[in-house]
C-alpha cells in the first residue's frame, strides 16, 4: 500500500521537480539579467557625471588657448589683475573647481590659483612643474589643443598631497599677439565630490571605477583614491587582485556571475573618444587624452541569494503544497487500485471455487459413473442368477411335480419302483445346484473382499505345483507354462480369487489342450490406456464362438463332450473378476486355441 | 393311421424318462427318440438326412443344454432344413423357462410349432400330439 503511494507520488511528482528546477533556473536568469541591466543603467548615470566633468574642464582650459597674453608673459611675473579676476570670479562657483595655473615654457608656474577652504580661489605660492608628466605632455600640444591628463593623486612641490586629493587636470597651451607660446594654462578638477556621487549605491551594490590598466581609481569599498599611487592597504590589496577577475581580459561592456557575485563592467564614455568619426567636442576643442576608464559594479552572492530567496520560498511552497495535492492523489489511486486488485482477488478465489466445485462435481460424476458400471454388472449378474434358478432349479421341480402327480394316479408297484429312484436323482441334482448357486452367491455377496497386492508370478508359480502331478502325466508332458510379465507382475486384488481364477484357467489350458501339437499356455501382462491387462492365450482345442460364444461363461455349459466338466469354472471366473471390478473377454477359434482378456480396472 | 415318430431333446434324464413313460402311456404304437443335447440331435437329423430314414415328426426341444442348446440347435436346424423336401418337422420348444427373453426369442424362429412350459403332464402331452397329428395317432 505504502510503497504503491510512494510509487506513484514520485512519477507525479519528479516531472513537477524537474519542472520547478528548470523554472527556478530561469527565474534566477531573469533576475540577474535585470540586475544587470539596471546596473549597465547606473554606470550609464555615473558615466555622465565624470563625462560632464569632462566636458566642463574641457570648456573652461580651451577657453585660455583663445586669449592673448603679452609677449613679455614670461618674464614679469606681475599679470595685470584684472586679467585673471573676471575669470577666477565667474569660476570659483564651480565645485570642482580646484587650482588654476599660468605656467612658463621652462615650467615655472607664473600665475597660481587655489581654491581654499572658504571655497574662494584665492592667490597662492607659484612651483616649478618641470617635472611633472601633464607640464610636459603639455609642451607637445598644438595651438587649440585641450589635455585632459589621468586622473591622479594631487602633488604639490613633487609630494603627494595629504588628505588626497584625486584630480584630473586640463592643459591648454597659450599664445602672444605674435602666435608665439608663452606657456601651458592649467586648470585642476577636484574629483572628490563627483566621486561621491558615484560611489551612491542603489542596492547593496559595490562600485568600482578603474583605469584601462584596471588600477582601482575609486571605490565605494574603500576610502581611498588611486591607491596604487600612494599607499596600498590590505583591503586595497584584496579589490584590485579581485578585479583582476583571474587577469581576464575585458574590453567590451559585459556582465557576469563570477563566485555568485554579479559582475557588470562597461567602458566610461565621456564624448571626446576617437573612434574612427569626428570627435564629439570638436566645436568646443581639439582634445588629447588617453584616459580609458571603466567602472565595474559588483552584486555581491550575499544580495543576490537574499532577491533570489523569495522565489525561492515561493517555489518551495508551491512543492510542498503540490506535493501535498499528489500524495492525496496517490492515496485515493492507491485506495482505488486497493479496492480493485481486492475485487479481482475475490474474483479469483469465487472462480477457484467454482473450479473446485466442477472437479468436485467431476469427481462425483466419475464415482456415479463407476457405481453405475458396477450397478450393470450387478443387474446381469442377477439376471444370470435369476436365469439358474429358473432353468437349473424348475427343471428338476417341474420333473418331480410329474412322477409325484404320476405317484398319485397309479396304484401298482411297478410304477412306484420305477419312478421313485428318479425322485432320489432329482434330490440329488437339487443338492448339487443348491451348492452351486450357493458358491455363485457367496461371490456375488461378497462386498468386503480382502484385497491385497498379489505378485501374480508367485502366485502363478504356486498354482503350477498344484497341478504337477497332472503336468508329470505322461500325456501332458509336452505341455508348456509360460511366463510373460514384463509390463507389471503385482496387482492389488483378491488373493483368494485370483489363485481360483488362475486355477481354472491352468485347468482349462491343461484340459482343453490338443494332444497332437505341443501344447503351451501363456500368461501375458500389458497395459491398455493405463490398464492392466492379463492375457491368457493357449494353443488348445478352442471353441466356435459363433456357435457358443453367448453361452462361454454361463453356468453348466460344456462344448466338449469327451472331457469331463460340470460346466461350472467360467462361470465362477467370470464372476470373481466382475466381484473384483474387472472384466473378461475371449477370442477363440476351433482347432487354434483361446485368448482370454482379462481388464482391470 | 400314422406312427407316430417323436424325438427329444433334453438333458435332463429324469424328464427324458417321465415323457418317454406318458408318451408309452397314451399310445403302446409310438417311436420315441431321445438325445441330451443339441449337438446330438442335429447329428441324428443329419444321419437321417444323409440315410434317408424318415426324420421324427415331432421335435420337444429343451433350450438350456450342454454342448449345444436348443437356440443353437434350430440355428443348425435351419442350415438343413433345406435338404428336408417338403417334410414337416413341428419343433416345440418345451422348457422350464417361463422369461420373456426366450419366449420373444421363440418367436423369431418361425420353425417353432409351440412353447410349452415345463412341467409338461400327460393331458398336455395329449394336446400336442392331437395338434400335430389332427388326432389321427391314436391306436
Amino acid at each position: 500500500m505504502w510503497i504503491r503511494i510512494i510509487k506513484t507520488s514520485l512519477a507525479l511528482y519528479i516531472p513537477l521537480l524537474i519542472f520547478t528546477i528548470f523554472w527556478s533556473h530561469l527565474q534566477k536568469q531573469s533576475l540577474i539579467y535585470n540586475m544587470a541591466h539596471i546596473q549597465q543603467k547606473n554606470i550609464l548615470n555615473k558615466s555622465f557625471h565624470l563625462a560632464d566633468e569632462c566636458t566642463a574642464l574641457t570648456e573652461i582650459t580651451s577657453y585660455w588657448s583663445t586669449v592673448p597674453f603679452p609677449p613679455s608673459f614670461s618674464d614679469t611675473s606681475e599679470l595685470e589683475e584684472g586679467f585673471i579676476e573676471n575669470y577666477i570670479k565667474i569660476l570659483q562657483g564651480v565645485d570642482e573647481y580646484d587650482q588654476f595655473r599660468l605656467i612658463d615654457t621652462n615650467g615655472q608656474e607664473i600665475l597660481r590659483y587655489e581654491k581654499t577652504g572658504t571655497n574662494k580661489m584665492l592667490p597662492a605660492q607659484v612651483q616649478n612643474k618641470v617635472n611633472r608628466p601633464y607640464f610636459n605632455k603639455g609642451l607637445t600640444l598644438k595651438k587649440g589643443q585641450v589635455y585632459i591628463s589621468p586622473i591622479e593623486l594631487n602633488q604639490e612641490y613633487g609630494e603627494i598631497e595629504i588628505p588626497y586629493k584625486p584630480v584630473m587636470r586640463g592643459v591648454t597651451p597659450i599664445f602672444d599677439n605674435n602666435d608665439d607660446q608663452v606657456g601651458l594654462a592649467v586648470v585642476n578638477f577636484d574629483l572628490t565630490k563627483i566621486f561621491d556621487l558615484m560611489k551612491a549605491r542603489i542596492s547593496d551594490d559595490n562600485f568600482f571605477l578603474v583605469d584601462k590598466d584596471r588600477n582601482v581609481i575609486a571605490t565605494n569599498l574603500s576610502s581611498n583614491y588611486l591607491p596604487h599611487q600612494a599607499l596600498m592597504s590590505h583591503q586595497d590589496s584584496l579589490i584590485r587582485e579581485k578585479l583582476l577577475f583571474d587577469n581576464m581580459s575585458l574590453e567590451k561592456d559585459t556582465f557576469f556571475m563570477k563566485e555568485g557575485n554579479l559582475w557588470v563592467f562597461q567602458n566610461v564614455n565621456v564624448g571626446f573618444e576617437n573612434k574612427g568619426g569626428k570627435p564629439t567636442f570638436s566645436n568646443v576643442a581639439d582634445v588629447v587624452s588617453n584616459n580609458n576608464w571603466a567602472i565595474i559594479q559588483q552584486i555581491p552572492a550575499a544580495y543576490i541569494s537574499k532577491m533570489l530567496q523569495s522565489i525561492r520560498r515561493n517555489l518551495l511552497l508551491f512543492n510542498i503544497l503540490t506535493l501535498f495535492v499528489i500524495l492525496l492523489i496517490a492515496l485515493g489511486y492507491a485506495r482505488t487500485q486497493k479496492e480493485r486488485n481486492s475485487f479481482i482477488e475475490s474474483l479469483k478465489a469465487k472462480k477457484e471455487e467454482l473450479q473446485r466445485n466442477r472437479e468436485q462435481l467431476e469427481h462425483t460424476n466419475q464415482l456415479v459413473q463407476k457405481s453405475n458400471r458396477r450397478l450393470q454388472v450387478r443387474n446381469q449378474q442377477l439376471e444370470d442368477f435369476n436365469y439358474v434358478v429358473a432353468h437349473n432349479l424348475k427343471s428338476p421341480v417341474t420333473s418331480m411335480s410329474i412322477i409325484v402327480d404320476m405317484l398319485s394316479k397309479s396304484s401298482d408297484l411297478k410304477t412306484f419302483n420305477e419312478l421313485f429312484p428318479k425322485l432320489k436323482t432329482i434330490s440329488n441334482n437339487i443338492s448339487t445346484l443348491t451348492e452351486d448357486v450357493q458358491s455363485y452367491v457367496s461371490i456375488l455377496n461378497n462386498n468386503e473382499l480382502e484385497i491385497e497386492n498379489v505378485n501374480l508370478l508367485v502366485l502363478l508359480e504356486d498354482v503350477e505345483n498344484d497341478f504337477v502331478e497332472t503336468l508329470m502325466d505322461k500325456k501332458a508332458r509336452n505341455f508348456q507354462t509360460i511366463y510373460r510379465f514384463n509390463a507389471w507382475y503385482s496387482l492389488k486384488c483378491s488373493k483368494f480369487y485370483m489363485k481360483s481364477i488362475l486355477q481354472n484357467f491352468l485347468s482349462n489350458a491343461i484340459k482343453y489342450r490338443r494332444t497332437d501339437v505341443d501344447s503351451y499356455v501363456i500368461f501375458e501382462t500389458a497395459y491398455e490406456k493405463g490398464k492392466k491387462i492379463l492375457y491368457i492365450k493357449d494353443n488348445g482345442l478352442g471353441i466356435d464362438l459363433e456357435r457358443h460364444g453367448q453361452n462361454m461363461f454361463k453356468l453348466y455349459k460344456r462344448f466338449h463332450r469327451n472331457i469331463s466338466g460340470k460346466g461350472m469354472g467360467l462361470f465362477i471366473v467370470k464372476s470373481q473378476l466382475e466381484a473384483m471390478n474387472a472384466s473378461l473377454e475371449v477370442e477363440s477359434e476351433a482347432g487354434v486355441g483361446t485368448t482370454f482378456k482379462m481388464k482391470f480396472n | 393311421m400314422k406312427t407316430p415318430n417323436i424325438l427329444l431333446v433334453d438333458d435332463d434324464e429324469v424328464y427324458l424318462f417321465v415323457t418317454k413313460k406318458i408318451l408309452n402311456g397314451l399310445s403302446k404304437n409310438i417311436i420315441v427318440t431321445s438325445f441330451t443335447d443339441g449337438e446330438q440331435a442335429i447329428e441324428y437329423i443329419n444321419l437321417c438326412l444323409g440315410q434317408n430314414v424318415e426324420l421324427p415328426e415331432v421335435i420337444l426341444l429343451d433350450i438350456n443344454m450342454p454342448f449345444l442348446d436348443g437356440w443353437g440347435f434350430l440355428s443348425e436346424f435351419k442350415k438343413v432344413k433345406p435338404k428336408l423336401r417338403g417334410q414337416n418337422v413341428d419343433i416345440f420348444m418345451v422348457t422350464s423357462s417361463n422369461s420373456d427373453m426366450d419366449l420373444d426369442k421363440a418367436k423369431e424362429f418361425e420353425e417353432i410349432t409351440g412353447y410349452v412350459v415345463k412341467p409338461v403332464f400327460e393331458d398336455k402331452m395329449e394336446e400336442i400330439l392331437t395338434k400335430v397329428y389332427n388326432g389321427s395317432w391314436k391306436s
